[in-house]
C-alpha cells in the first residue's frame, strides 16, 4: 500500500449514549477518488465532518501528510468542504463566494480577484461572476460550491452528497465533471455518497460503512464481484445470498449441501472446516436461464417478476427451499428470446466461479 | 348560513379597526380644522395648529429630547439585541432558558409596574430625572423586540453557513462580522426602526423616570392636563405619522410581507 496521505486511526465518534463512528482505521492515498458510501445513519458525513474538523474525534486521531489534526480548529485546517445544501454567501456575489477563503487567509482584492476568475472561467462561469449567487441555477451553485472549495488548491477536498439535489441528467454531467477535474488537478477527492451509481461511476475506491463501522474498503469492482460479507452483498443487491454447511473442502471448490441441495463454490479465501455453516453469493449476472442445464449447478425454480435496468433486466426466481427470491441478471435481449410468463418453470444454473464463500476483505 | 358567518366575521373586524383608527382618524382630520373645538362641522381648512406646535419651545424641546433618547436607544437595543439572539442561537448554556425569559419579559410587565420599579432603582443610583434615566429605561423596553426580530432572521440561517466559512478559515469572530452581520442585515437595521419608534412612542415608564427631561408623549399629557387645544391633535399626528413610518420602513427592510422573495433567496428556513 502506498503511503497514505490522510491517516484515520483508531477513529471512533460518541454523541452522548449514540455511537455514530466506532474504532475507524483506513488511510486516503494521493490523488485518488474515494467514495465513502453506506444508508443515512452509518457515520459517512461525520466521518467527513471529522476530517473537516466540524467534529473532533471522541478517540484515535486523524493525520494530514503525517501531522495529527487533533484539536485543530476546522478554520486552522486545510480540508475545504463542499456541502449537501452548498452553504454559498447569499448576500455575497459569485466573485466574493469564491474570493471568501482568500480573503480570510489575506490575499489582497486585485490578486483574489484574479485567481478567482481564472477558477470560474474553468469552471465556465466567468461571465457570471458579478452575478448574486442565488441568480444562478441548481448546477451553476454547484460549479460556483466546487470552486470555492478549490480556489485556495488544497490537497484534499471533501464533498458531502453534493449532487443529491440535482436531477438525474444533471448530475451525471457534474459526475463527469468532477471525475475530469479530479483527474487533470491530481487532488484527493473524498466523496460521501449514498449512491452507488455516483460512488461506482467516479471512484478509484470505495469504503462501505454501516452503523459506524467500515464494512469493506476495495476498487468498485472488487467490491461488486467479491463483497466482502453478507452486509457488502446486500447492500450492492446483485447477489443472491445462500446458507447451507461445508460437505467437502477441496482447495480450489468446495461443496455445499443447502436446504435445495449440493452445490459447488470457489473457495476464495475462506477457510472451510467439515460441517461448518458456510454463507455463499451467486452473481446474478453469472446465472444462465435454460430449459436444461448449461452449468454444474442448477436448481429448477418459478419465474415470479422482473425489473428493467437500462439494457438489462433482473428476473426474481422462487427456488423450494430458499427464503430469498434468486436473482438473475440478463441482457435485454436474451430475456426477450426466453418468452417467460409469471408463474414458468425453468432451470437455472451457474459455474462453480460465479458461487462465493464470503471471505477476506479485499 | 356560511355566508352569514362570513358577512358578521368581515363586520367585526371592520367594527375592530374602526374602533382603533376613529380616534387617530379624528385627531388628524380636526389638526387641520381651523375652529378651535372639535366639533363638526369643520370650519376650513388650516395649519395653524402646527405652526403653533413648532413654535412652542418646550414641545420643540420635548421633540429633541425624545430624538435623543430614540436614537441611542434603538442603537444599544440592535446592538444588545444581535448579541443575545445570536448567544441563544449558537451556545448551550446552563440556564439558558431562564436567560431566554428574562430576556423577553419586559413587554409583558405591567407599564406602571415597570415605572415605579425603574423609578425607585434608578434613585437609588442617582439617575432618576436625569436623561439617562429614560434611555436606560427605554433600551429595557425596545431590547426584547430586536431580540425577536433578529432571532426570527437567524433562525432563517441554514447551519451549515457558519462552518462553511469556518471551513475556509475564517475565525469565529471574522465569521461573526463577514456571515452572520451581512446576513441579518436587513433585520438589523428593522430592529433599529422599530425600537426607535417604540422609545419615540414610550409613554407611562418615561412619565415616571423623566422629571423635568420631558419626553413627547410625556409633554402631551402635561399640555392636556393645563388646556384642551388643538395643539394637541397636530402633535398627536406628527407622533403617530413618524412611528408608523419607522415601524412601516422597519417591516420593508426585514422583509415581511415578502414572503415570495424571502423563498427565493434559497436558504432553507
Amino acid at each position: 500500500m502506498t503511503e497514505a496521505l490522510v491517516e484515520i486511526d483508531g477513529v471512533s465518534k460518541r454523541f452522548g449514549d449514540y455511537t455514530a463512528v466506532t474504532e475507524t482505521s483506513f488511510g486516503i492515498r494521493e490523488g485518488e477518488f474515494l467514495a465513502i458510501m453506506g444508508s443515512s445513519g452509518c457515520g459517512k458525513t461525520t466521518m467527513l465532518r471529522m476530517l473537516a474538523g466540524l467534529e473532533e474525534p471522541s478517540t484515535g486521531e486523524i493525520r494530514l501528510e503525517g501531522r495529527s489534526q487533533k484539536g485543530l480548529p476546522p478554520w486552522r485546517r486545510e480540508l475545504p468542504l463542499v456541502w449537501q445544501s452548498l452553504a454559498l454567501f447569499p448576500f455575497l456575489s459569485v466573485l466574493d463566494n469564491v474570493g471568501f477563503g482568500l480573503k480570510m487567509r489575506g490575499v489582497s482584492k486585485p490578486e483574489r480577484d484574479r485567481r478567482s476568475l481564472a477558477w470560474l472561467s474553468k469552471l465556465e462561469l466567468g461571465e457570471f461572476a458579478s452575478r448574486n449567487v442565488m441568480q444562478l441555477s441548481g448546477g451553476q451553485r454547484q460549479r460556483v460550491a466546487l470552486a470555492r472549495a478549490l480556489v485556495t488548491e488544497p490537497k484534499v477536498l471533501l464533498l458531502d452528497e453534493p449532487l443529491s439535489a440535482l436531477d438525474a441528467h444533471l448530475s451525471v454531467r457534474m459526475q463527469a465533471l468532477l471525475r475530469s477535474l479530479q483527474r487533470e488537478l491530481g487532488i484527493t477527492f473524498v466523496y460521501v455518497t449514498h449512491s452507488q451509481t455516483e460512488a461506482f461511476s467516479m471512484a478509484d475506491r470505495v469504503v462501505i460503512m454501516s452503523r459506524g463501522k467500515v464494512e469493506q474498503i476495495a476498487s468498485p469492482q472488487t467490491v461488486y464481484r467479491h463483497p466482502a460479507n453478507r452486509f457488502v452483498a446486500e447492500f450492492i443487491g446483485n447477489v443472491t445470498i445462500l446458507r447451507g454447511s461445508v460437505a467437502e473442502a477441496g482447495d480450489q471448490s468446495i461443496r455445499v449441501n443447502t436446504a435445495t441441495g449440493s452445490m459447488t463454490v470457489s473457495r476464495g479465501d475462506c477457510t472451510p472446516s467439515h460441517g461448518a455453516p458456510a454463507d455463499f453469493y451467486i452473481n446474478a449476472d453469472q446465472i444462465s436461464i435454460g430449459g436444461a442445464p448449461q452449468h454444474e449447478n442448477h436448481v429448477t425454480a418459478r419465474f415470479l417478476s422482473h425489473k428493467f435496468v437500462g439494457n438489462m433486466v433482473t428476473l426474481f426466481l422462487e427456488v423450494p427451499g430458499i427464503e430469498d427470491d434468486l436473482k438473475v441478471i440478463l441482457p435485454e435481449r436474451t430475456y426477450d428470446c426466453l418468452g417467460l410468463q409469471p408463474g414458468d418453470s425453468v432451470v437455472a444454473s451457474w459455474p462453480a466461479a460465479a458461487a462465493h464463500c464470503f471471505g477476506g476483505t479485499s | 348560513m356560511v355566508r352569514l358567518a362570513r358577512w358578521f366575521g368581515w363586520g367585526y373586524t371592520a367594527y375592530t379597526f374602526l374602533f382603533i383608527l376613529a380616534p387617530i382618524a379624528a385627531s388628524l382630520v380636526f389638526s387641520f380644522n381651523a375652529d378651535r373645538f372639535p366639533a363638526l362641522p369643520l370650519t376650513g381648512f388650516s395649519t395653524d395648529w402646527y405652526v403653533a406646535t413648532f413654535s412652542d419651545p418646550l414641545i420643540i424641546e420635548a421633540f429633541q429630547r425624545s430624538l435623543m433618547v430614540a436614537v441611542p436607544v434603538a442603537l444599544l437595543s440592535t446592538v444588545l439585541g444581535f448579541c443575545a439572539a445570536y448567544c441563544d442561537y449558537r451556545f448551550v448554556f446552563r440556564g439558558k432558558s431562564l436567560f431566554s425569559l428574562l430576556m423577553l419579559l419586559p413587554p409583558t410587565i405591567p407599564a406602571v409596574i415597570m415605572g415605579l420599579g425603574m423609578l425607585s432603582y434608578l434613585s437609588r443610583i442617582n439617575l432618576a430625572g436625569e436623561i439617562g434615566a429614560v434611555l436606560i429605561s427605554h433600551v429595557v423596553i425596545a431590547l426584547p423586540f430586536a431580540m425577536a426580530m433578529i432571532r426570527l432572521r437567524l433562525a432563517q440561517m441554514d447551519d451549515a453557513l457558519e462552518e462553511a466559512s469556518w471551513n475556509l478559515h475564517a475565525s469565529p469572530a471574522q465569521t461573526l462580522w463577514h456571515v452572520v452581520i451581512p446576513f441579518c442585515k436587513q433585520s438589523l437595521i428593522a430592529a433599529f426602526l422599530i425600537t426607535a419608534a417604540v422609545s419615540f412612542d414610550e409613554f407611562a415608564v418615561a412619565w415616571f423616570v423623566s422629571g423635568l427631561n420631558e419626553t413627547v408623549p410625556v409633554r402631551v399629557l402635561v399640555f392636556l392636563q393645563g388646556q384642551v387645544s388643538p395643539v394637541i391633535n397636530a402633535i398627536g399626528t406628527v407622533v403617530f405619522s413618524s412611528s408608523i413610518l419607522l415601524v412601516a420602513l422597519g417591516m420593508a427592510v426585514s422583509g415581511v410581507g415578502k414572503a415570495k422573495q424571502a423563498g427565493a433567496d434559497g436558504s432553507p428556513a
